[in-house]
């Protein structure tokens, strides 16, 4: 529809959304049952056409200018997202405290993962040794561990890793086949749309060519009336000049 | 007549012929190979190929095979040698020939038997009688001219492979070629001897072709130079064939070259001859060229070895047989050289001799046969009776003889204990394994005494039991040694057991069995589970739990801290109840401990402990003594754990933590462990707690130390695993990082074609519906564009019929107006007319009245005036009928009226025309004249009328058309009639005037004739006119209802153009006849009257009248033509 065509009441989608904004919108539910779009793309070649492209997309753009939908409010009709107090959060809070004082972010405490010995004027402290020993220990239990993961790593790794990639191999085929599916089907969707509006086209031609030589034809029948009303007054008017009997033409008439 | 015989030894080149012969005339057509060669027939050359020439005849020499088959053969089918010689592989005359030779063999050690004189031997002079066997002649150097020329023919058909033809000219050249050199030689000698011929040139009759040059045409001598005129004519070269124009092609300049190599070789093989010669020769060399295949022989049988021994043995032998006599005198010496043959037994030996390599009798076995064969020849029938001649013995098992391995027999391999003598035949590859030798002699084994060292005990060796015992103890015992060498046997078995059939019932009785089995099983296993937890139970506590035990290593050190008593310093002895006891529940320990470290070693040492076994049994190492400990049975067990129990119950009560948990218990626990430490000063485990600052610092410096040391290695063993780990799983996690990437991608992609799916679904959902709302769309514009055309074709309608009438009105007011006009117009032209009618009138009657006065004649005048009368008459009679024809004309008239304006305004005109005519004449002529005229305008009505019939659905514009044209009509015909009128009136007047005077009624007369003619004329030509009007009128109507084209129209009016200009010629043509006729008539009335009348002057008026008539006639039939060639036609009167 050109703008010409367009008329006061008829209501673009957006406005219309924006309208029924109470209400889910249609869009989301995708029905357009009570929606006055009328697009047959397989058949309308207008936008093709660059003049028309343009004029078009001039008026898309008037319609965004002028929608109330913006980018923010887009989703605005959806539920509310359920409040959540960061601030309440002991951790973050202090992140937020943090970040409030502009403090620079704590540097990880890294001490644990050292191997020394007490500090030097602590050497003879018992209970500093007992610290460092422990740490250690724990490291060496660290230690131990990590080494069993990886023997078990190496006995186990490989199929691990085989199977882990016949996972994946798997996924990738079954998503594959999904695109293949979701490719198929579209396939098949747009070919029945397009047979569907190749048949209408070819009714809607027809209509148009009928309805083209209508409209020619009256126009025509029009013009002819006119030019013999005119030559009709014209003989009226002779006939009165002359001096004819008039009275019974017009009692005939 | 020469006889020629065919035959005769056969040559080589006639060999060689033959054999082309053959490869190119095939086996079968003899006749065909005997024409190339001069000397033989079919016959004899089909014998030399199948007897000599044909390559599958062997032609070596005769092997013994060949020869006992040969033998064997003709003994069995005596003389039948076309049967035997396939079987032998040879010729039948071969094998008749060797057969021959053979039995002459034989012959020969007979003593009757003379070489010399052999029948088959050829005597000098004497012809081979079948020469087709034997080997060819060789050519000699100089061959006959015959033979040459049969060579060369032969060479000239067997080359030829193209037909008779070519075989033909290949002789003839031959022939011509050998001519010329014949003449060419007796020219020569000729002139060496003097005699000269001069080569007569032969006269050639006709034409020479060759030497004339057809239409030559040449140049006069002399005086035209024409050699200057000569000039090269530069022809252009255009490539007519392929090579031409594409140059030369590969293939070709290859095999020129490859051509131009070859006589270069040849060339230079020419120049190299020596060499060439040499490598000929080195051809033909047949030592060079035969190869010979390796030499097969069967492996030896007897091996070097073998065969010194028995040379060995033989000579020893032969030395002291042969010295026998030598050794005579000391015989008693000689007994102690020990024949140490294996057959001690025999004294006559048989002689050791290496076999000959064809056994005995087999070399003269064919020579037998032979003989045999020459003696039953020579015998007679035996129909004569008689002996039979005695034959050496033979085989007739087969048909070829029996063949027989030829082996070499082994001297050592065969025991030389055979008892027979048969040197001749020796047992041949066999080794009696058969013990009859042995048990043949009774004696059992012979004793070995060559010495006779044994002699007294050869016979009572049965006396002597207990030496036989002894030796046969002896005897045994060597045997039992012998077989104890033998590898021992194996008792392994494997046994085979066929599948039986299965039958139901044994299914079922397996069944049962299978049942039997799995509970004896259960049995089983219940009684070993109960077996091993009563072993288990008598175990420690420590096993039957599983908690950690002390290593062995721990468990001496135990010893040494716990069993200070025993440590062999003796110095505790313990003193109270409470402290042996103590000292017995640790010895029990230490014993429980070492019983079940040596009985049940821990596990992960048990694997080293397992190997060191084997190590250590290799190595004798002393194993693990376990000790022995008392076996308790399970009640005093049991009632000791009882006991502890309820110690420690009292325990438990007494150290008031009875309501204490396993977790504080497990805490204690901790905390002790905790406090034991290791100090590194002291060199033992203790309590931290107990210990000084000092050395527990000590103590942990060196656990720290300790666990850093771990810690190092423990880090580069995680290290070293990482990169083992990496290096192994580093593909599988490129490969998993790819896979994820594309899964990614694909993800992306699968996502992105999900959205577009549900899109274009809802565009498909949307558009189901907005293509038939649109559709329906369109069919509602439809709808009201079809109602909104109903309603304009409606009012065009209504319009349409309001300027119909409308327009008629106006036409209808029109014509009226016209009427009115017209007749005020026509009044007034009337009396003009009038006016000048009459000064025309009296100027004529002037001039008539001086022609009819010069002319006049007084005997004419009556006749005249009978004429007059007669014409005045003959006029009346007309004007009444025609005054009819004007009523019925009327009549008419008014039927027309309801036609178009102009018709009645035509009408009208008309009528006041012959109202004024009327008035003004007192002539009927003119009234006829006017009468004419209406009745051509009532016809024209008439016409239109028709025409207006026939055209009823064609325009209003042809209409108006129509009517334009009628009214034209109209008015030329009104002037032609007022013209005409005007003409007769004055005529009229003028006779009325000067009635007496015959000139004038004569001319009247002539006038009235004439008119009467014109009118006639005109009638008729209307007539025709309007016929073909109608004609036009219709097609026109025909073509306005189909196209309404002008240019159709145009056509049409130019054919009626053109016929009716036809027609007019044609009346012009026809005209004359009729006036004639008049005048015929004339004559007669004139007759008619009795008056005579001079012939010549009734001519002379005659031709004047006639005159008069053709010129008016001219000029109707021009006025005539001119309004027929009007763009309309006229419509004329119709009678």
């Amino acid at each position: 529809m050109t703008a010409a065509t367009r008329r006061k009441d008829d209501v673009l989608m957006l406005e219309a959304a924006a309208a029924s904004g109470g209400r889910d919108p249609r869009w989301r539910s995708g029905s357009f049952d009570d929606y006055s779009m009328d697009a047959l793309p397989y058949i309308d070649h207008d936008y093709s056409h660059p003049q028309v492209k343009a004029e078009v997309d001039k008026l898309i753009e008037d319609e965004m200018k002028r929608s109330t939908k913006r980018p923010a409010s887009f989703l605005a009709d959806l539920p509310p997202l359920p409040a959540v107090d960061l601030e309440e959060c002991p951790m973050l809070s202090k992140e937020f405290e943090r970040v409030r004082l502009g403090k620079p972010p704590l540097t990880m405490d890294m001490s644990r993962y050292a191997l020394d010995p007490p500090h030097l004027n602590r050497r003879y402290d018992v209970n500093a040794w007992k610290h460092a020993l422990h740490n250690a220990e724990s490291q060496l239990q660290h230690q131990t561990i990590r080494v069993e993961n990886l023997e078990l790593m190496l006995k186990y790794g490989a199929n691990a890793w085989k199977v882990h990639n016949q996972h994946l191999e798997a996924f990738h085929s079954r998503l594959q086949a999904i695109t293949r599916d979701y490719a198929h089907s579209i396939e098949s969707i747009n070919r029945e749309r397009k047979l569907n509006q190749q048949a209408a086209a070819a009714e809607l031609g027809r209509l148009e060519v009928q309805w083209k030589e209508l409209s020619q034809k009256n126009l025509d029948i029009e013009s002819a009336c006119l030019e013999l009303a005119v030559s009709v007054q014209k003989l009226h008017q002779e006939a009165l000049e002359k001096g004819a009997n008039c009275d019974s033409q017009t009692q005939t008439l | 007549m020469r006889i020629m015989i065919k035959g005769g030894v056969w040559k080589n080149t006639e060999d060689e012929i033959l054999k082309v012969a053959v490869m190119k005339y095939g086996k079968n057509q003899w006749a065909r190979i005997s024409s190339l060669l001069v000397r033989k027939s079919a016959k004899q050359c089909k014998a030399r190929w199948y007897e000599w020439l044909d390559p599958s005849i062997k032609k070596t020499e005769w092997t013994r095979e060949e020869d006992e088959k040969l033998l064997h053969l003709a003994k069995l089918m005596p003389t039948q040698w076309r049967t035997i010689a396939p079987i032998v592989g040879r010729t039948p005359a071969q094998c008749l020939e060797r057969y021959e030779k053979l039995l002459d063999a034989a012959c020969c050690k007979d003593e009757s038997y003379e070489a010399g004189d052999d029948p088959r031997k050829l005597r000098p002079g004497e012809i081979d009688p079948n020469p087709e066997s034997k080997p060819a002649r060789p050519d000699p150097v100089d061959m006959d001219e015959d033979e040459k020329e049969m060579l060369s023919e032969a060479r000239a058909r067997l080359a030829n492979t193209r037909g008779k033809k070519a075989k033909r000219k290949a002789r003839e050249k031959q022939l011509e070629e050998a001519r010329r050199l014949a003449s060419l030689q007796k020219r020569r000698e000729l002139k060496a001897a003097g005699i000269d011929v001069r080569k007569r040139r032969r006269k050639t009759r006709g034409i020479d072709y060759n030497a004339e040059i057809p239409f030559e045409k040449k140049p006069p001598p002399g005086f035209f130079e024409v050699s200057q005129e000569e000039r090269p004519v530069q022809e252009p070269q255009f490539p007519t064939t392929i090579e031409e124009l594409e140059g030369k092609r590969r293939v070709d300049v290859e095999a020129q070259l490859r051509k131009q190599d070859v006589a270069r070789n040849k060339i230079a093989q020419r120049k190299d001859a020596p060499a060439a010669v040499m490598q000929v020769n080195k051809l033909n060399d047949p030592e060079a060229v035969r190869k010979r295949s390796k030499l097969m022989l069967p492996p030896p049988q007897i091996s070097d070895r073998e065969l010194e021994e028995i040379a060995k043995m033989g000579y020893a032998s032969d030395v002291l047989s042969n010295d026998e006599e030598l050794t005579e005198g000391s015989s008693i010496t000689r007994a102690l050289i020990a024949n140490y043959n294996q057959t001690p037994a025999r004294t006559g030996m048989t002689p050791l001799r290496t076999p000959q390599r064809t056994p005995g009798g087999k070399g003269d076995a064919i020579m037998l046969e032979a003989e045999n064969l020459a003696r039953l020849r020579e015998t007679q029938t035996p129909l004569f009776g008689g002996e039979n001649p005695d034959l050496h013995p033979s085989d007739f098992s087969g048909v070829t003889p029996k063949k027989r391995e030829i082996q070499t027999p082994n001297p050592i391999a065969t025991p030389m204990g055979t008892p027979s003598g048969i040197g001749a035949t020796p047992r041949v590859g066999m080794t009696p394994r058969d013990a009859s030798n042995f048990s043949m002699t009774p004696k059992g084994t012979p004793v070995r005494d060559e010495l006779h060292i044994n002699e007294g005990l050869e016979s009572p060796v049965s006396e002597n039991a207990k030496a036989e015992k002894l030796r046969q103890a002896e005897m045994r015992r060597s045997l039992r040694n012998a077989l104890g060498v033998l590898p021992a046997p194996k008792n392994e078995y494997q046994i085979f057991v066929p599948e039986l059939p299965v039958e139901e019932r044994e299914v079922v009785e397996e069944m049962e069995v299978e049942e039997d089995m799995s509970d004896i099983l259960a049995r089983k296993r219940a009684e070993e589970a109960a077996r091993e937890a009563e072993i288990l139970r008598k175990r420690s506590k420590v096993l039957q739990k599983g908690l950690p035990r002390p290593p062995p290593a721990a468990i001496e050190i135990i010893k040494n801290t716990l069993m200070y008593g025993e440590d062999g310093k003796g110095a505790l002895v313990p003193v109270t109840y409470v402290e042996q006891a103590d000292e017995l529940i640790r010895k029990e320990m230490m014993l429980l401990l070492e019983y079940d470290n040596a009985k049940y070693p821990a596990e992960d040492s048990s694997v080293k402990a397992k190997k060191k076994g084997g190590k250590a049994s290799s190595n004798g190492k002393k194993p693990f003594i376990i000790p022995e400990i008392e076996d308790i049975d399970a009640e005093r067990l049991k009632e000791a754990a009882d006991l502890v129990d309820e110690e420690v119950t009292i325990l438990r009560m007494a150290m008031g933590h009875e309501d204490a948990t396993i977790d504080d218990y497990a805490e204690a626990r901790d905390a002790c462990v905790d406090d034991m430490i290791y100090f590194p000063t002291r060199g033992s485990h203790g309590l931290s707690s107990v210990a000084n600052t000092g050395d527990r610092l000590a103590a942990l410096q060196y656990q720290f130390e300790n666990v850093k040391k771990h810690m190092e290695t423990e880090t580069k063993k995680a290290v070293k695993l990482e990169q083992k780990l990496k290096i192994l799983s580093q593909g599988y996690q490129m490969r998993a990082e790819t896979l994820w990437r594309q899964i990614e991608t694909i993800h992306k992609e699968a996502d992105t074609l999900g959205t577009e799916l549900e899109c274009f679904r809802a565009l498909h959902q949307q558009e189901q519906l907005t293509a038939p709302r649109r559709i329906e769309s369109m069919q509602e514009a439809v709808r009201e564009q079809m109602d909104r055309e109903r309603v304009l074709q409606l009012r065009y309608e209504n319009l349409l019929v309001e300027q119909e009438n409308w327009k008629r009105l106006i036409l209808e007011h029109d014509a009226a107006a016209a009427k009115i006009a017209a007749e005020k117009a026509a009044a007034e032209r009337e009396a003009e007319e009038k006016a000048v009618a009459e000064r025309e009138a009296k100027e004529k009657a002037v001039a008539a009245e001086r022609e009819a006065e010069e002319k006049a004649a007084a005997e004419r005048e009556a006749k005249e005036k009978a004429a007059a009368v007669a014409a005045e008459r003959e006029a009346q009679e007309k004007s009444a009928a025609e005054r009819e024809e004007k009523e019925k004309a009327a009549a008419a008239e008014r039927e027309a009226e309801e036609n178009a304006a102009a018709v009645r305004e035509a009408e009208e005109k008309a009528a006041a025309e012959m109202e004024g005519k009327e008035k003004a004449a007192p002539e009927k002529e003119a009234e006829e004249q006017a009468a004419a005229v209406r009745e051509a305008e009532e016809k024209a009505a008439a016409a239109r009328e028709a025409e207006e019939k026939a055209a009823a659905a064609s325009e209003s514009e042809e209409k108006a058309a129509a009517e334009m044209e009628a009214k034209e009509r109209a008015t030329t015909n009104e002037e032609v009639t007022t013209m005409v009128a005007a003409e007769s009136d004055e005529k009229e007047k003028a006779a009325a005037e000067e009635a007496d005077t015959s000139a004038a009624a004569e001319k009247a007369a002539t006038e009235t004739v004439a008119q009467h003619a014109i009118a006639e004329e005109a009638e008729r030509m209307e007539e025709e006119h309007a016929d073909e009007e109608m004609a036009a009128a219709n097609k026109v109507a025909e073509y306005a209802i189909a196209e309404q084209t002008e240019r159709v129209q145009a056509d049409e009016e130019m054919v009626v153009e053109h016929d009716v200009a036809e027609h007019a010629i044609d009346q012009a043509t026809r005209m004359p006849v009729e006036p004639a006729a008049e005048v015929v008539v004339l004559r007669h009335e004139l007759m008619a009257t009795e008056k005579p009348v001079d012939e010549k002057t009734v001519s002379g008026g005659l031709a004047e009248a006639a005159e008069t008539v053709g010129d008016f006639l001219r000029e109707g039939t021009g006025q005539e033509v001119e309004a027929g060639s009007g763009p309309a036609k006229m419509e004329l009167v119709e009678e």
